[in-house]
């Protein structure tokens, strides 16, 4: 296409602009016809409707059945035209010997003088008539048993004349249909397209609001036009599909979490009622074993392109939350949780489970590189969410690296898979907000989430995997 | 698993019913009276939450503790969107698992305060923690235990052996200085959350807690 469409424009818009161009170019298309036509076939246009007129007078012929006398019965106003402009239109009815049976004036001169009568039905000739250029047709007309010859002839003067006074009228009518037609072509349209579009409209609200929690919902096709049907019916076999795909991959999350962790608890409970003293060391394993296979199900889960469930959530209640989870733990290691929390009633959009997680991700690590009788601090505001501890922090050149799956930095002793931090990246991305690594005042690591509008905020690309051998 | 936390639970004085499916769990809670119900969502004949949800739509408020392997994302909002007190996840360690326990049965017993206040200071023993505001700190058990005594006594005098005892119990020797130490850190958190509440230390005898008026 050499011109499209700029893509903000709306689809009635387009129809709209598309039917003033039509209708611009089909009203050009006839004055042009219509001045090729009067310029370049004027003599057949003449031609043509002299012999309409002709067909009129043959049909006004009345031959009288007593003495055959012909007289030519016009109808009122076709026979005042010729009495009006008897100098410049003439009609003759001449019988087959070429004797003039009737004439619109007594002057019965000849309008076709040099061609015998039998050859003259169909012809058109110019001719001239006391100086006076003649446009003249003839045709045969049978009444009965007798046969007639109609000649009828029109002067320049009267197609000037009545050129002159017609043509400014059929031009100005032309000009007002058109600057009339193309406003309300274009309103009606838009109102058409618009109207068509409505159960699209419909359509498209309808889907806006399914989310995982209403999969089950379908998009309404009643109303919908033939030609959009085939797509809602499409959307909701989609929908359908989806619906299975998430059911399914919500039932493998569950049953790997069930046969996956249950086991390990189990081990875990006996180990820690028959053994006296309890094993320290295996216990640490088996926590680490049961934290790896969480933390591998949670990051299939945000990177297998999990619906988030957005609603507005109170960040502070999530902070609370992770601290009566993560608070048995802390105290475990002689660490304290301490939330600062500038407006309890602080709410930002996201999803509370991921939310959950990725905020426990954050402190549990916290936990882990604190020193005993440290604090960490949890600092919850409009925009941001802090975790920060009083450990070692993270060198300035891993502090990107350290958001990869399975990084683990220099060998240490302190659990851990790796793919926590990671699981904090994935769910931040997912919801727009930027994830950070910085240092806190006390030296220690500070991790940062920037909560930001959807639009404004690139998201950032997840980190590849790190190769390992 | 049911029976390793049965075993734990009576080992510590809280005696339990087990049972192992939905229909027999919904039958359990209308026979008989419990202070508190731990409940497994996969099970035999279904999801476990509907046993809450149902309980929850019928009659009053049996703390629950949920303690599952399920724990993707939504999991645990659909678990205390349904009602639950806590959720949990396998595996977990059963000296929480009995902490949190305890903390559940002290939410059915209304003669034992949940939270304590003194001042602008609210104390929640449930997650261990000291609000000021919405700002919280958390606090050691020994922590917890003092300021818990200190805070029931109402700015009273608390003698240090009664301190000690509530916070090391009667059968822990601790030196004289521990007091001191866990008075000091509670000051500290006291101070990170700009608390109006101060300890005074009487000398010898032991601590109260105090509200200044000009901070």
């Amino acid at each position: 296409m050499l011109w499209q469409f700029p893509q903000t424009f709306s689809l009635a818009l387009r129809l709209s602009i598309a039917f003033a161009l039509s209708v611009a170019i089909v009203a050009v298309a006839y004055l042009s016809i219509q001045a090729i036509l009067v310029q370049r076939f004027a003599s057949f246009i003449t031609e043509s409707s002299l012999k309409g007129q002709t067909n009129d007078i043959a049909e006004a012929i009345e031959v009288d059945p007593v003495d055959g006398t012909v007289a030519v019965r016009l109808a009122r106003a076709n026979a005042e035209v010729f009495d009006a402009f008897f100098a410049n239109l003439k009609y003759r009815v001449l019988d087959k010997n070429g004797r003039v049976v009737a004439a619109s004036d007594d002057r019965r001169d000849s309008l076709m003088p040099a061609i015998p009568v039998e050859r003259q039905d169909g012809f058109y000739l110019q001719t001239e008539i006391d100086g006076v250029r003649f446009h003249v047709a003839a045709v045969e007309h049978p009444i009965g048993e007798r046969s007639f010859l109609i000649q009828v002839g029109r002067s320049d003067r009267f197609a000037e004349l009545a050129q002159d006074a017609i043509a400014p009228a059929v031009n100005e009518a032309v000009g007002t249909i058109v600057a009339i037609s193309i406003p309300v072509f274009c309103i009606l349209s838009f109102l058409a397209v618009r109207s068509v579009l409505q159960p699209v409209r419909i359509a498209s609200e309808a889907a806006k609001s399914v989310g995982q929690s209403n999969l089950s919902a379908r998009l309404p096709s009643e109303g919908a036009p033939a030609e959009i049907r085939p797509l809602i019916v499409a959307f909701n076999d989609l929908l359908a599909r989806l619906e299975i795909a998430f059911a399914s991959q919500r039932r493998f999350f569950t049953n790997a979490a069930h046969e996956l962790k249950t086991p390990i608890a189990l081990l875990r409970g006996q180990l820690e009622g028959a053994a006296d003293p309890v094993p320290a060391a295996a216990l640490r394993d088996i926590d680490a074993i049961g934290r790896i296979v969480g933390q591998l199900l949670h990051i299939a889960e945000v990177s297998g392109g999990r619906v988030l469930e957005i609603r507005p959530t109170a960040v502070g209640d999530i902070a609370r939350q992770v601290v009566a989870f993560l608070s048995w733990r802390a105290e475990g290691v002689g660490v304290s949780l301490h939330v600062v929390c500038d407006n309890a009633e602080v709410e930002v959009p996201s999803d509370q489970g991921g939310l959950f997680v990725l905020l426990k991700n954050l402190v549990e690590n916290a936990v882990d590189f604190s020193p005993e009788g440290a604090t960490v601090c949890i600092e919850v505001g409009a925009d941001l969410l802090a975790v920060e501890d009083q450990g070692p922090g993270v060198p300035v050149e891993e502090r990107e690296k350290i958001f990869e799956r399975f990084w683990r930095g220099a060998p240490t002793d302190r659990p851990g898979s790796g793919l926590g931090l990671a699981i904090c990246f994935e769910v931040a991305a997912a919801h727009g907000w930027r994830i950070r690594c910085t240092q806190a005042a006390s030296g220690g690591a500070r991790f940062e989430v920037a909560f930001a509008p959807h639009d404004d905020c690139p998201v950032p690309s997840p980190p590849t995997e790190r190769e390992r051998t | 698993m049911a029976e390793t936390i049965r075993v734990l639970l009576e080992r510590n004085g809280i005696a339990c019913d087990v049972v192992g499916r939905r229909d027999e769990a919904t039958a359990a809670l209308d026979d008989s009276r419990y202070d508190a119900m731990i409940l497994d969502r996969t099970l035999p004949d279904g999801d476990g939450l509907e046993v809450l949800a149902r309980l929850r739509a019928t009659r009053a408020s049996i703390p629950c503790m949920i303690l599952t392997a399920r724990d993707a994302l939504g999991d645990r909002v659909d678990g205390l969107d349904a009602g639950a007190d806590d959720y949990v996840t396998k595996p977990f360690d059963l000296e929480e698992m009995l902490a949190r326990t305890r903390a559940l049965l002290r939410r059915s017993q209304p003669w034992i305060p949940t939270e304590v206040t003194f001042g602008d200071v609210r104390v929640v023993p449930q997650s261990s923690s000291l609000f000021v505001a919405s700002a919280s700190i958390t606090l050691s058990q020994t922590e917890l235990q003092i300021v818990l005594a200190l805070a029931r006594n109402e700015g009273r005098i608390v003698r240090r052996a009664t301190l000690e005892t509530a916070a090391w119990g009667l059968s822990t020797a601790v030196t004289p200085k521990a007091l001191d130490v866990a008075i000091h850190r509670l000051r500290a958190k006291l101070a990170m959350l700009r608390s109006k509440v101060s300890i005074a230390n009487s000398k010898g005898i032991g601590y109260a807690l105090a509200v200044s008026a000009d901070v």
